[in-house]
């Protein structure tokens, strides 16, 4: 009884943890009719690693080619959060971009 | 020393102790010359928890061998479970810093912000921590 009480409270504890490395945000000058109507736009995209096996980071890359084409007049606002969801001898990394649009 | 008073001790210890830690800071521009600026904060948190370090800990702590070897296992089973880069505690929720976007749209009336600084930093208290994204700035008035 005891042990499996033991196994269930390591089953929880093992679920889906998650590390948020950095969250910013960045705003323009002269975006205030983007603040108070703009459109906002998110982008994630991650890169699933096993046992520590990383050759790139071309999530990132695809990540920024996707806001540029997601608001081809340029953002006024911007938020990128870059986070790791923790696994089983692997873990995800994700960026996850939040943009205000500029309007044309 | 009687063990009440060790444990009294070793619980003010762990609660004094708390210690806050920087993992990262941005500063953006500052624009001073559009007019007088007024300052706000915008703070999200989350519990962050190591349950392989708590485990550890109970393994020191453990009156018998045999519990102490019980959670030793606990402990290497939690770590490979939750494996990977992590900055300070992990948490279970990874969109507790989702909304200072849309907090910092809707903070300043005027529309206009500026000098923008986000923190990512924790406080520490053992095993335990909060886990904190700040956005400090400035509403152009």
């Amino acid at each position: 009884m005891k042990k499996l009480f033991l196994l269930l409270t390591v089953a929880m504890l093992s679920a889906c943890t998650s590390s948020i490395h950095m969250s910013q945000v960045d705003v323009g000058t002269n975006s205030q009719q983007e603040l108070a109507s703009g459109k906002v736009i998110n982008i994630e995209k991650s890169q699933k690693i096993l046992l520590g096996f990383v050759y790139d980071s071309n999530y990132v890359d695809q990540a920024y080619k996707q806001l540029l084409l997601q608001c081809p007049n340029g953002t006024s606002m911007i938020n990128v959060e870059y986070l790791t969801n923790h696994g089983f001898l692997s873990w995800t990394d994700k960026i996850r971009i939040k943009a205000l649009c500029k309007q044309a | 020393m009687p063990i009440k008073l060790q444990s009294i001790l070793g619980l003010s210890f762990l609660l004094v102790g708390g210690c806050s830690q920087l993992h990262h800071v941005h500063i953006g521009d500052i624009d001073q010359s559009q007019g007088r600026l007024t300052p706000f904060t915008i703070e999200v948190n989350e519990l962050g928890f190591d349950a392989a370090r708590t485990a550890e800990i109970g393994a020191g702590m453990a009156k018998s061998a045999s519990t102490s070897k019980d959670l030793e296992f606990v402990a290497l089973i939690l770590a490979i479970s939750n494996f990977g880069p992590k900055t300070g505690n992990p948490v279970y929720n990874d969109a507790y810093a989702d909304q200072v976007f849309y907090e910092v749209i809707k903070v300043c009336p005027s529309k206009k912000i500026t000098g923008l600084t986000s923190v990512r930093e924790a406080t520490n208290v053992g095993p335990v921590s909060g886990e904190v994204v700040r956005i400090n700035g400035y509403c152009i008035n």
